[in-house]
């Protein structure tokens, strides 16, 4: 993997343990406010990662 | 987390109100005894049961919590409440069964700090239990007598290791896992939707399917390894009992050591293949080279006899006839003419010191190759011989191990030619379960590859779109970080299993009496290794080596507990309960394990019956025990013709049976 793809995968998947270390303990509605959580980490991630190659 | 109160309010066989005190210091042992069927396990079960509503398996009619006699005085509840010390705060942790409650949830969960007001309800009930000890975690620190003796059983490698990644902390990855999987799928619907494009929706469909193939695969090989696991147990249990079996004794012990001399040759024999690989790899380009070699050089030779090679024309003779534009037979050979361009053109091939070094290189080269070669066959030779004589051992081995098998078949004793029998099924069942695990595992791979084909081709179509690069910038991303994820998993698990493993046998060097060691296989079950050899297990040795292991676990949980890894939770500290640890150990076994277990956590309550708790133990234990307690059965009835139950604990004897009472119930009453 590239050294700038890396980086990207490595931030991404440090800000999705956050997510998933906020909602570890919680059991009410934690599956479905966590998964949208993550849906909207990926859009963020992939909007930077198009407007960087723009 | 240390527990400091354990109170039970009508909860099972414990009727009214009863509390458990534990120490606080250096004495970090509570000693509870009680006889088969006194509440040893309720004890247990109802800590589980206040913190997690979870009860081990051995626990019958979960949900039959409250005390018989106090649900025919009208009583409809129960409870349980634990007091815990968590980062120098103290908590109690109080739940409670409602019968009344049709329809609704009958339990019902509390938390409350201990503030110099009093008691402060916490908000959060469960998420704060959760962060005190993660449920995935609990189960590694409370054990029933029958799962702290067969623990590391061979069949339980499953458990052995998911306890690993579950002390490890693996659950916050495995959801961010799952997550990824389902993020992956609703993209991948996404891109069929809106892509448009027939190619890239027929690979789509390619992918989904690889991918569901890819999983069915993937647990049909996990479905394998677990049958090869469970029926090399059986194999060996039965080559246990022919071992022990009078009549068969002497003809296992034959098969024993044929089967070890079968193993070394087949060592040997995938040695000596390896040489012959190794030789093709090394040697056998001398071997094709020899002829070529030894043409080129009978041509150099005959060329250069005939004045060929180098060329008959010098490039300075040449270049003089040129220069004085006379040719040999005297004739004038003017520039510019044809005759002239003639002889300019035998430069191109004339004869110089270059040539001629490069024509002597040449040869010197293709003798060395010939030379090289002239041993390489020899080479060969001796490694095949020795792969066809260590075949033939093999062969023979075989032989000599099926007619001791037959022999033992033919046995005048029924039982034994049964077991031989059922061994030989077993051996049968076992090659063929490799042989599919092979395949599997070859239809794996060659998935892979075609899912690889597939996903690239897809990523060049999806280049040509701008919205459907962006769904695949997305899919890139989930893949990515799903295949990271998974590497650092992996790197995680491994350095526990090598932590845990020398943990382990840290311990049994301590406490065994033989020079065991233990070693984890590929499939997490642990093998007791004795004298460089894996051994078969006895009853003890399991109960010994499963406590080790869970030493080992709470050692490794408590070693983590500032962790702050990427993916993982951190460890945790917390109190080992044990129910009839010393079950299966024999008298000397149970005086060193004894002496050990205070030494297995910051809190450790044992649950001892009068068959465990005997004068060694007790007096192992002495040092370290802080609060004593024992479980007296009362009954309402008269004693009848029952027998009287006596035990001398710490120099007194009790009565563990009463009659007459007002009540049946356990009693806990405090020694000392």
């Amino acid at each position: 993997m590239p050294d700038a793809q890396e980086k990207r995968v490595l931030t991404f998947l440090k800000e999705l343990m956050e997510i998933q270390r906020k909602y570890g303990n919680e059991l009410k509605n934690a599956k479905t406010n966590r998964q949208e959580e993550v849906r909207e980490l990926l859009d963020k991630c992939v909007a930077k990662e198009v407007a960087d190659a723009d | 987390m240390r527990i400091s109160k354990v109170r039970l309010s009508n909860f099972r066989q414990f009727y009214g109100e009863q509390e458990l005190a534990f120490p606080d210091g250096k004495k970090n042992v509570t000693l509870i005894h009680a006889e088969n069927g006194f509440g040893k396990t309720s004890i247990l079960n109802a800590v589980l049961w206040c913190l997690f509503r979870q009860v081990t398996p051995k626990f019958e009619r979960p949900d039959d919590i409250v005390n018989y006699d106090a649900r025919e005085a009208g009583t409809k509840t129960a409870r349980v409440e634990v007091e815990i010390e968590f980062k120098a705060q103290h908590y109690l942790i109080q739940r409670s069964f409602n019968a009344d409650r049709d329809g609704r949830e009958k339990t019902q969960l509390a938390a409350f700090r201990f503030d110099s007001g009093g008691l402060k309800p916490l908000p959060a009930a469960e998420t704060f239990v959760g962060t005190v000890i993660p449920p995935e975690m609990a189960k590694y620190f409370f054990f029933d007598g029958e799962a702290a003796e067969s623990f590391a059983a061979a069949r339980n490698y499953k458990e052995i290791g998911n306890s690993i990644r579950s002390i490890l902390g693996c659950s916050l990855a495995d959801t961010a896992t799952s997550d990824l999987k389902d993020l992956c799928k609703h993209v991948d619907r996404e891109i069929g939707d809106t892509s448009g494009d027939d190619r890239i929706q027929h690979l789509e469909n390619e992918i989904a399917r690889l991918r569901s193939e890819l999983e069915t695969a993937a647990s049909l090989r996990e479905q394998k390894i677990g049958d090869i696991t469970t029926l090399k147990e059986q194999h060996e249990e039965i080559v246990r009992s022919l071992r022990d079996a009078a009549g068969a004794q002497e003809i296992q012990k034959q098969r024993d050591s044929k089967l070890e001399q079968k193993r070394q040759t087949e060592t040997a024999l995938a040695s000596a293949r390896i040489d012959i690989l190794k030789w093709i790899g090394q040697r056998s380009i001398f071997v094709v080279s020899r002829r070529l070699s030894q043409v080129a050089i009978d041509f150099v030779d005959e060329a250069g006899l005939r004045g060929r090679i180098p060329s008959p024309y010098n490039e300075d003779f040449v270049k003089g006839i040129l220069q004085a534009e006379t040719c040999v037979c005297h004739r004038p050979l003017k520039a510019g003419t044809a005759e002239w361009a003639a002889v300019a053109e035998l430069l191109k091939t004339a004869s110089n010191v270059e040539v001629m070094n490069r024509v002597v290189r040449a040869r010197a080269r293709s003798q060395m190759l010939h030379a090289d070669a002239s041993d390489a066959p020899t080479v060969l030779a001796d490694a095949q011989s020795r792969l066809a004589h260590l075949s033939a051992q093999l062969a023979q081995l075989e032989q000599e191990i099926e007619e001791l098998g037959k022999k033992i078949e033919g046995l005048p004793l029924q039982e034994l030619a049964d077991r031989e029998r059922a061994r030989r099924q077993i051996e049968g069942k076992l090659d063929r379960a490799q042989q599919d695990l092979g395949a599997v595992k070859a239809h794996l791979i060659k998935l892979e590859q075609q899912k690889e084909g597939v996903d690239k081709e897809l990523e060049e179509l999806a280049r040509k779109n701008k919205r459907t690069a962006r769904l695949y910038a997305k899919r890139r991303l989930v893949l990515k970080a799903m295949e990271m994820l998974h590497g650092l998993l992996e790197s995680y698990e491994s350095e526990a299993r090598r932590t845990i493993e020398a943990e382990v046998n840290k311990i049994l060097e301590e406490v065994a009496h033989k020079d065991y060691r233990c070693r984890f296989n590929e499939n997490f079950g642990i093998e007791l290794i004795l004298n460089d050899k894996a051994t078969p297990k006895s009853a003890g040795e399991n109960q010994l080596l499963s406590l080790a292991f869970i030493a080992a676990l709470v050692r490794f949980a408590a070693d983590r507990v500032d962790a702050t890894d990427l993916i993982l939770k951190p460890g945790i500290v917390a109190p080992l309960v044990l129910d009839a640890p010393l079950g299966q150990l024999d008298p000397s076994y149970q005086k060193s394990v004894a002496q050990f277990l205070p030494k297995l956590a910051q809190q450790v309550v044992l649950l001892v019956s009068g068959s465990q708790g005997g004068t060694q133990v007790l007096k192992a234990l002495e040092p370290h025990v802080g609060a004593e307690y024992l479980l007296i059965q009362e009954n309402k009835g008269p004693r009848g013709k029952k027998q009287e139950l006596k035990r001398v604990i710490r120099g007194q004897e009790r009565d563990l049976i009463l009659f007459g009472r007002k009540q049946t119930m356990t009693h806990i009453e405090r020694l000392g």
